[in-house]
């Protein structure tokens, strides 16, 4: 009925699909819970990712991919008009990129095309400027969807290409390549998400953190497997394979938690909110439940892929002539920078947003979601909890994908032991309460706050003056000054934007008005541009005899 | 019988551990001012401390949420559970294969992150302040770690603790540039986490100057006491570390009781050293300014770079 | 036998981390107090050199070397800063966490020449070679990122120690060390002269910005 014709479309499910698939199963019920069911463009948002994942050649799965495209176009001019043309554009230059790709053999010019195209639907830098203005602007349900799931299908099309289709082709520096814009989507990522006030930007900015993390993982695995070390290439792969879990888990569930907090509120600048735990209690426990994913905190969602990560990383290093092991030196240290900057966004999220004392009468009287959203979120939560403390279990899912990722390879046990670490857990935390109990004077007492003697607020004040609270601006500017001026380009703009966007758009501009120009020319200017071509033909074509 | 005797030592290492925490941030405070030609507490004051804040009543803020009792618990069992993991006077305990360097970073991360959390629960200006501090101080000092890392886990082909220390202990590496530089980035790395001088004050009393002490002003009574000794079960912990990964001579082996006491008598041997080195060292630098501290870090990331740089250069390998 | 190698190797590093945290200093007199640390480090490579390869002439260069670097030139820079009130930190022409970056990155291209021109000597020869090469570099990016001339000269003298550990770890160079000191007595003596001299002729009060305007007259 559709594709090509005489040939229909072709549907076929591997195990690398079927991952995929796994990985997006939970986080559309939970958005069709978070309360767009009733939109019809969300579900052929839908489509479109199932078809692209479910894709048997390469026709469906271009076809999967623009449906998703446009559908997710529609849905971020529904909320907000500003970043749509950008969004367009960049999806724009994804197809142009992914188009042509497809249909080449395998070569390094087509896998720079999947990795430019699958890249920039991906947000890996420098293309990734898109990401936080774009997918903050939907419905909840719709950014939950686009940070977990669209960019995942983005990187399904790079590791199905790279991996599977170009597979023998496959160059060493390929991955250098994945691990270079990786490393650069990791530190920037997490650097903005520890400085962007908006809630929803700054969790934009953290999938960027780990589109890269992902990347990294699946660079180190690529170069690997080009360099015929199938161990690590496995370990990376788990790497990769389980962030991509783990993301899809959490990532989603702070989105849909954001837009109750906006739908409670009215807003989601953390300066203007505080102390929302007391009104939304529920909410609150679960975004500590995801907010602990995403900066990989140990017993936490995000902690196992980040340990094999790093490990990858360090056995990555013991590979490879002496600049690559520099190279591999200088990522561990990057990657240490943004797992710290990970937690402290993370810390950010909860202790200015969640904590605290309200800034607003708005954040002072939010009331909990609905019941809908927070079965949702409690829907990726209860997945979460295999994912934390049965990450082996996870892992030996995925034997069948790396194997098929990477023939001959046989991935080894996980070294992490969060159930052992549980134990531990219980066992110091059990006997630490039981001696506070049994030893010291029980009960509190409830008293203003010390404050350094500042004492009691005015009654008109309930929760004191906002002003006196740290806000999250105020929170991040250490960073700011001592890391932020540093990496970013001048006044806090994403350096790529500074020096490849902007640089860009000047050129642009340059070539319309050539083109004017051109336009504008007279009817003899163009006779003798005409005559002039003619000229250069033959003058090719003469010397091309003439040798 | 070798598991059971390993099973003794883990308990004996923790009970150790427990134990012996506050006597070592006393003696540190006593050296400290007998250095400065002071009479200074006595060695047992944090015990008294400890005990003294036992018996206090618990006073809760009223802007305070209902997770207020829940991060002083999850800033000390982290540590706690690492106690568990870093071994003291001897190898081959029942947590060797879990002690994973990775692991513990994690839980330091978790247990700083419950303490920040407690700095920014009650809305209040200090703590948060401080909480800013810290994350910066966190973020430099986490990537000088896992810089460092790289060069033990490469030298020692283990990624866990214990097995670093057999592997350094069996003396085939002998001394090597790159574990010169790793020592002075871990060392940067412990002042900064344990909240020592050139990066924070512990005896400090401006509040806005302090950084460890200022998320905690809202706490008092028993949790105050859990936020206290996870402080001191931190500093025993780093020492521990830096003496089990950098002079591991004479460690015990689990399995062997015989070496048990001669394990023990250089632990203890070990942590003296180190507690004098801190005393001396304290006393002869003066705390520094906060955007300072990312300089001092800063220079043990690039230290932790360089290990692993001279690392590859020792090893024969091609540009 | 066994000894040797690891000694000579620490005692290169310390040297490396002292030109290293050389750059990281603003104040000069923790930057004398590294150099001098520095230097009496290599007056121990030199010895202990000496003992390894039985030659009485690197004993007499690590002699010159604590006499003059380590205990009479560092008492001399005091002296300056103290007379001349520069106790105060100087300022940096580059931010020094970029100084600092930029010291790795030197290190790295040192190991990097230095890499496959000795890929067949054994690797303690290589590993002191970087450090050497490396020390020579860091030393004149000190110099190029102070404003201060007396910092200038703590760089100079910091690479002159690269040079001089380098000459004391190959066999069979004990001249060019020895030649080396000489030429580094000589060298910095001229450069404090004149940088006292041209003090004294500009001004009364001699502090930071006195310094500085003689940077600016000069160019």
């Amino acid at each position: 009925m559709f594709g090509l014709p005489g040939q229909g479309i072709h549907l076929h499910v591997d195990a690398l699909s079927a991952l995929f698939l796994c990985i997006l199963a939970p986080q559309i019920m939970a958005s069709a819970l978070g309360g767009m069911f009733r939109s019809l463009t969300f579900w052929f948002f839908v489509l479109g990712m199932v078809l692209a994942v479910l894709a048997g050649d390469a026709f469906t799965l271009i076809l999967g991919f623009e449906l998703m495209s446009a559908a997710s176009w529609l849905l971020v001019l529904r909320g907000d008009e500003k970043p749509a043309p950008l969004y367009a554009g960049i999806a724009m230059i994804s197809a142009a990129c992914l188009i042509p790709a497809v249909f080449l053999p395998a070569s390094s010019l087509a896998f720079l095309l999947i990795f430019l195209g699958a890249g920039a639907k991906a947000g890996l830098a420098p293309l990734h400027i898109w990401l936080p203005r774009a997918h903050p602007a939907p419905p909840a349900g719709v950014s939950a969807l686009m940070s977990g799931g669209m960019v995942k299908v983005a990187l399904y099309i790079l590791i199905r290409y790279a991996f599977v289709v170009f597979g023998a082709a496959a160059q060493p520096w390929w991955g250098a390549l994945l691990i270079a814009a990786g490393a650069a989507s990791v530190l920037l990522g997490a650097l903005r998400a520890m400085l962007e006030v908006e809630m929803k930007t700054l969790l934009a900015c953290s999938t960027v953190e780990h589109v890269g993390l992902i990347t990294i993982g699946l660079g180190i695995a690529l170069r690997a497997k080009a360099m015929n070390d199938p161990a690590l290439a496995a370990l990376a792969l788990q790497g990769a394979l389980l962030c991509a879990v783990a993301h899809g888990l959490f990532k989603p569930m702070l989105f849909l938690g954001a837009g109750a907090v906006k739908s409670a509120t009215g807003t989601t600048s953390l300066d203007w909110l505080g102390g929302l735990i007391r009104g939304m209690p529920r909410l609150g426990a679960l975004m500590l439940v995801a907010a602990s994913g995403m900066a990989a905190l140990p017993l936490g969602p995000g902690f196992a892929p980040e340990f094999l990560l790093l490990h990858a990383v360090i056995a990555a290093a013991a590979t490879g002539g002496i600049l690559a092991r520099i190279g591999f030196t200088a990522l561990l240290a990057g990657l240490g920078l943004s797992a710290a900057l990970a937690v402290g966004a993370a810390l950010r999220l909860i202790g200015i947003g969640f904590l605290g004392r309200p800034r607003s009468l708005h954040a002072a009287a939010a009331e909990d979601a609905k019941h809908a959203t927070l079965l949702g979120m409690a829907l990726l939560a209860v997945l979460c909890v295999p994912v934390s403390l049965f990450p082996s279990l996870i892992l030996g899912f995925l034997v069948p994908v790396i194997q098929q990722l990477s023939p001959h390879s046989d991935p080894m046990p996980l070294a992490y032991a969060p159930l052992t670490l549980a134990l531990l857990f219980l066992l110091v935390g059990g006997v630490a309460f039981a001696l506070l109990h049994r030893l010291g004077v029980r009960g509190t007492r409830e008293v203003v706050a010390w404050s350094g003697g500042f004492g009691r607020p005015p009654v008109w004040l309930p929760f004191g003056d906002p002003a006196t609270q740290p806000s999250a601006t105020g929170f991040a500017d250490p960073v700011r000054r001592a890391i932020g001026l540093g990496l970013l380009a001048r006044g806090g703009v994403d350096p790529a934007e500074a020096y490849v966007f902007a640089p860009l758009y000047r050129l642009h501009l340059r070539l319309t008005r050539l083109a004017e120009h051109i336009r504008r020319a007279t009817i003899r200017q163009r006779l003798a541009f005409v005559f002039a071509a003619l000229v250069v033909f033959l003058l090719v074509l003469g010397l091309r005899q003439g040798s | 019988m070798i598991t059971f005797l390993s099973l003794l030592a883990t308990l004996l290492h923790a009970a150790l551990m427990f134990a012996l925490a506050p006597l070592l941030f006393g003696l540190v405070g006593k050296l400290r001012a007998r250095l400065l030609g002071r009479r200074g507490p006595p060695v047992v004051q944090p015990y008294r401390t400890l005990y003294r804040l036992l018996r206090k009543t618990t006073l809760v803020p009223e802007t305070a949420t209902e997770f207020y009792p829940v991060w002083p618990f999850l800033c000390f069992v982290p540590l706690g559970a690492a106690a568990l993991l870093v071994p003291g006077f001897s190898s081959g305990m029942l947590s060797a294969n879990s002690s994973d360097f990775i692991t513990l970073i994690g839980l330091f991360a978790l247990s700083r992150a419950a303490t920040l959390l407690a700095g920014l629960e009650t809305g209040f200006a200090f703590g948060g302040a401080a909480a800013a501090r810290e994350v910066l101080f966190s973020v430099l000092a986490e990537a000088a770690f896992l810089v460092v890392l790289l060069s033990f886990v490469l030298i020692a082909h283990s990624p866990t603790i214990d097995g670093i220390a057999l592997a350094f202990r069996g003396g085939h590496i002998g001394i090597s540039v790159s574990l010169g530089f790793a020592l002075a980035a871990l060392l940067a790395v412990a002042l900064t986490e344990t909240g020592r001088i050139p990066v924070d004050n512990p005896a400090g009393h401006l509040e806005l100057s302090m950084v460890h002490e200022a998320l905690l002003l809202e706490y008092s009574g028993r949790y105050l006491l859990l936020f206290e000794y996870a402080a001191m079960l931190r500093l025993l912990l780093w020492m521990s570390l830096i003496g089990t990964v950098f002079f591991p001579f004479g460690m015990a082996h689990a399995v062997d009781i015989l070496s048990w006491p001669g394990g023990l008598a250089l632990w203890f041997l070990k942590l003296g050293v180190l507690v004098s080195a801190l005393a001396l060292f304290e006393i002869s630098t003066a705390k520094m300014r906060v955007f300072r501290v990312p300089e001092f870090l800063g220079v043990a990331v690039l230290l932790g770079v360089l290990a692993g740089i001279f690392l590859f250069v020792a090893s024969r390998i091609g540009a | 036998m066994n000894l040797i190698y690891p000694l000579t190797h620490l005692m290169g590093g310390i040297m490396l981390v002292c030109a290293f945290s050389l750059l990281s200093q603003r104040r000069l007199s923790a930057m004398i107090t590294l150099y001098q640390i520095e230097a009496l480090t290599l007056s121990a490579a030199a010895f202990w050199q000496g003992f390894a390869q039985h030659d009485t002439q690197l004993y007499l260069t690590g002699l010159i070397t604590l006499v003059i670097k380590a205990i009479l030139l560092p008492i001399g820079l005091r002296q300056i800063v103290l007379r001349f009130n520069l106790i105060r930190a100087v300022e940096t022409a580059l931010p020094i966490g970029l100084s600092m970056i930029l010291g790795v990155f030197l290190i790295g291209v040192a190991v990097l020449v230095v890499l496959p021109t000795t890929l067949n000597a054994i690797s303690l020869t290589r590993e002191d070679l970087a450090i050497s090469l490396s020390i020579v570099l860091l030393g004149f990016l000190v110099m190029t990122t102070r404003r201060n001339a007396l910092a200038h000269v703590i760089g100079f003298l910091s690479t002159e120690n690269g040079l001089v550990l380098a000459a004391t770890g190959m066999p069979g160079m004990p001249f060019v060390a020895e030649l080396s000191v000489a030429l580094l007595v000589l060298l910095a003596f001229l450069v404090v002269g004149v940088f006292l001299l041209r003090i004294r002729e500009h001004f009364d009060t001699l502090d930071l910005a006195g310094i500085e305007e003689i940077e600016r007259r000069g160019r």
